[in-house]
């Protein structure tokens, strides 16, 4: 497998990282839940999720490819779809949020 | 020459390579876990990626993370820096494989040098001298036997040994019975191999490393020696650059001998081949080759001139070295003090905590390698080196009396430190007069070391 970077670099700059980081911890203290990459890849929409779509424990999110191997994405909580945060094909670290749930359900 | 180089590192030395690719117009990426977003190296780096959560495993030694992240940005080299992967001979593999460029040796290089025994066996088979010591043993009648005919003291160590782990010094037969098994144990434990082997022990000897650098185009060359004797349980404390035991005909012979260790293993990079030194004979004994910059590197360069980080890179590029030993000369003195983030008075125990207030002199023959920024966390996860103080005079008076001063004027608040500890080892009369060895700090300051250890 062949990964080719985009132009963007994997990571925010530096000046929005803070406020990233801020802005996601609003949101989680607004019962809205983030799901992370848990690895360093390529995000692939593998699955097709529209915004408000309900959304169960362990379902399929998408998946982030790496070097070798591709990881699925696995939602780990029920809640409704509120924003994908990430593009198929961008790169991502570990910890960059990926997906807003309402914790609700 | 690269044009982006991906620092797999964390700390000083990750700053120190990105400083070096800077100053040679080569793009760096930071790598770094979680916990350390907001340091020095991450923000100095062109781009960065998170690798994973605070402990080491998941980041700074998760590999396949780090390797995506060296093809997502298009890396085309990976600097290990010290520690870490820096010694993993798979981890250059797997560079390979991905047509990445591991800076430093190749993995035979790292195979050959990090199994202690296989190495001692090379470096016997090229003339160069050891110890007395045995091949891998495993039991305890064969270590008495060794005892009996060399007699006492004898070292403990690991096969696949370094940093101090695995090392017991044993006194006696009864002594030797007792730490044989504890030795066996902490090397299962640290290396997942519990093979060792012992060697006869040299209680007042030097330790004295060379810096050896090889190009692939069959140079090699060395640039003298560090003197790293004041260590506490074989963690260096202070370096020094020339050693001030060491005659010039010794030099040039230590020098000659590290040449040849790093010729018997094809040696590409920056190495160190580290020696007991015993000053009555005027021996050299081979302990071991470190196949990565270590971490007092800057000694040698203010002494030599040069610059090991960047001749790193310029030599995995393929490039010839940029010296010949005629064109190597050494001129002054220069000292390191490794500023821990610890507890002197409780065993040297870890702090950690946020840096309050922080304070890094200047002026002349000064350099100071460090990542604390006012506001750094430091962390619990990873090792206790702060900051590298080095200083630089023209002759060792000198450098001694710029150390003091530096340290008497730097302030770091927030964590506790081993400045004052140096603060007080640079008054030390032995020290002053060059009277030391490797156990001349637990020997002088027992008081600060935990009871039970041998």
């Amino acid at each position: 497998m062949t990964l080719k970077a985009k132009a963007a670099p994997p990571a925010p700059p530096i000046s929005e990282t803070p406020a990233l980081e801020a802005a996601a911890d609003e949101v989680e203290e607004a019962d809205v839940a983030l799901i992370r990459s848990q690895d360093v890849g390529i995000f692939r929409s593998t699955v097709k999720l529209a915004t408000g779509s309900a959304i169960s424990k362990g379902q399929k999110l998408g998946a982030v490819e790496s070097v070798s191997l591709q990881h699925d994405l696995i939602s780990d909580r029920a809640g409704t779809l509120l924003e994908v945060l990430a593009a198929d094909g961008d790169p991502v670290e570990y910890g960059q949020p990926l997906l807003v749930l309402s914790a609700g359900g | 020459m690269f044009k982006k180089v991906l620092v797999a590192n964390r700390g000083e030395i990750a700053l120190r390579v990105i400083r070096a690719c800077q100053e040679l117009g080569i793009a760096t990426v930071a790598i770094h876990s979680d916990v350390d977003r907001e340091t020095l190296p991450v923000l100095a780096a062109d781009e960065r990626v998170c690798v994973g959560p605070a402990p080491a495993s998941k980041s700074y030694l998760n590999i396949p993370q780090i390797l995506s992240a060296a093809v997502l940005t298009e890396a085309e080299a990976i600097h290990p820096g010290y520690g870490f992967l820096a010694e993993r001979a798979e981890f250059v593999e797997i560079c390979g494989e991905h047509g990445l460029t591991f800076i430093g040796p190749s993995a035979h290089s790292i195979r050959l040098m990090g199994d202690k025994a296989v190495a001692r066996r090379t470096m016997i088979a090229s003339g160069v001298p050891v110890l007395p010591g045995t091949e891998d043993i495993s039991d305890l009648q064969a270590a008495r036997d060794f005892g009996e005919q060399y007699g006492y003291p004898l070292m403990i160590k690991a096969a696949a040994g370094g940093g101090g782990k695995g090392m017991r010094v044993a006194h006696d037969s009864s002594e030797l019975e007792r730490l044989f098994e504890q030795a066996r144990s902490e090397a299962e434990a640290a290396f997942g191999d519990g093979r060792i082997y012992i060697e006869k022990f040299l209680a007042r000897a030097r330790h004295i490393e060379f810096q050896v650098f090889a190009d692939r185009h069959g140079n090699v060359v060395h640039l003298g020696e560090r003197d790293c004797s004041v260590q506490r349980r074989n963690q260096k404390l202070i370096e020094e650059c020339p050693s001030i035991v060491l005659p010039e005909a010794k030099r040039l012979e230590g020098g000659r001998i590290a040449v040849e260790a790093a010729r018997a293993c094809n040696y590409e990079g920056a190495g160190t081949v580290e020696f007991l030194y015993d000053e009555k004979s005027q021996q050299f004994y081979f302990l071991e080759m470190n196949t990565r910059i270590q971490v007092e590197h800057p000694v040698t360069e203010e002494v030599w001139g040069v610059d090991l980080v960047k001749e790193q890179l310029r030599v995995a590029a393929g490039e010839k070295l940029s010296w010949t030993q005629d064109s190597l000369k050494m001129t002054g003195h220069a000292i390191e003090c490794r500023i821990n983030a610890e507890k002197p008075d409780e065993g040297f125990t870890p702090s950690v905590g946020t840096i309050s207030r922080l304070h890094f002199p200047g002026g002349p023959g000064v350099r100071i390698d460090s990542f604390l920024t006012s506001g750094s966390k430091v962390q619990p996860f990873y090792d206790s080196l702060l900051a590298k103080v080095i200083t630089y005079g023209k002759d060792r008076d000198e450098a001694l009396a710029r150390m003091r001063r530096v340290l008497d004027e730097m302030i770091i608040e927030g964590v506790s430190t081993t400045a004052d500890f140096h603060r007080r080892l640079l008054d030390n009369a032995y020290f002053l007069r060059g009277e030391i060895h490797t156990t001349f700090v637990e020997t002088e300051y027992r008081a600060n070391t935990p009871v039970g250890v041998s």
